[in-house]
């Protein structure tokens, strides 16, 4: 095939209508191929714009689409139990522990002041005892023979026993 | 009395429903090309990431009628072209007048031309030359540019746009002539 390829040959190659001649021509037409590569150049440097475009936008589209859901779990309330930063739970636990812990100390308290009461009175007793004893062992007449050394006192012999008494 | 069918078709058919079986792997090797192929027919990226869901939706809905007639990503691009068609129709929605409005402008577009320009002078040629494609590809009637983007963006075979568009081969070769041919003139124009 001697003469060059027609426009609309060059079209008809494009869209993959090709017969061996146009092939053979253009293998060896220097012309023609470089036609044909103007051709083809401008509709090669749009598939990839559409193709790099398209990419882009999906990738877009998934950014927007994982912005949204982070924005929606965002307005979401929530329970404060359940989602509460560590440090508030911390504090939380501690404010329990120590309350736990004073409660303890004050029991504790409280119990060593009624030991400390009961064992008070009892030794109040013990010296209200002790003085009663003492009060007793130093009396000049026990106590069971009070009565008749009263009547002796009353009759005369008061002064002679209060005598020997003072000896 | 039920039909037999020749083994070598059975065979096709058990090989389709092999491959749509695992549904997630078509999903995931076929849908950036749905995708391109809408946002490059609307130019509006929310509206081609809608009907890409809406043609996955219908493909796995029609997924136990698929044949094997043709290959997997026909079919699929078949949906999408119905697809597409249907809300290109749609007197409500009016994509394409839309998204004309709103379209993607081009300085954007230009932004992804591939790097690999010698010179500042190729460069500018070269952004001429996609400015020039990119605005008569959107000034084709719509099966015009339905077929030109199925050939020269998706790689297309002409039978295999036949079966995507439902018309017939000789049909796609007229469209896709007189699409080459306006584009080609609007690049000439331009030089």
């Amino acid at each position: 095939m001697k003469r060059h390829l027609t426009s609309e040959e060059f079209s008809q190659w494009m869209i993959g209508v090709r017969t061996p001649e146009h092939e053979e021509h253009l293998r060896s037409c220097a012309d023609c191929a470089a036609e044909l590569e103007n051709i083809q150049a401008p509709i090669a440097l749009f598939r990839g714009a559409v193709r790099e475009w398209s990419a882009e936008e999906r990738t877009n589209l998934v950014a927007e689409q994982i912005k949204r859901n982070a924005a929606d779990v965002a307005r979401v309330p929530h329970r404060a139990s359940h989602h509460s930063p560590l440090w508030v739970r911390f504090a939380t636990a501690g404010a329990a522990l120590a309350l736990a812990i004073a409660l303890g100390i004050g029991g504790s308290n409280w119990r060593q002041a009624g030991v400390a009461r009961v064992e008070q009175e009892r030794a109040q007793e013990d010296e209200a005892l002790l003085g009663n004893i003492q009060a007793q062992v130093m009396r000049p007449v026990p106590a069971t023979m009070q009565p008749v050394y009263n009547l002796m006192a009353q009759g005369g012999v008061q002064g002679s026993v209060k005598d020997e008494g003072a000896k | 009395m039920e039909r037999v069918l020749p083994p070598e078709m059975a065979a096709e058919i058990a090989d389709a429903r092999t491959t749509l079986a695992d549904f997630d792997a078509v999903v995931r090797l076929h849908r950036p090309g749905i995708f391109r192929f809408l946002v490059a027919s609307l130019r509006d990226p929310h509206a081609a990431e809608n009907m890409t869901q809406d043609c996955l939706l219908r493909a796995y809905q029609a997924r136990d009628g698929f044949r094997g007639a043709a290959s997997v990503k026909t079919w699929l691009m078949q949906i999408a072209v119905n697809v597409l068609r249907n809300e290109l129709r749609n007197a409500r929605l009016k994509f394409w007048r839309r998204t004309q409005r709103s379209s993607v402008d081009f300085t954007v577009a230009s932004s992804w031309l591939a790097d690999g320009q010698t010179s500042p002078e190729a460069a500018l040629v070269a952004r001429q030359q996609l400015k020039a494609v990119w605005e008569a590809a959107h000034s084709l009637p719509e099966r015009q540019r339905t077929v030109f983007l199925l050939r020269f963006v998706e790689d297309m075979e002409l039978l295999e746009i036949a079966a995507a568009t439902g018309m017939k081969e000789g049909t796609v070769k007229t469209h896709l002539f007189r699409a080459l041919q306006t584009v080609r003139a609007r690049v000439e124009e331009r030089l």
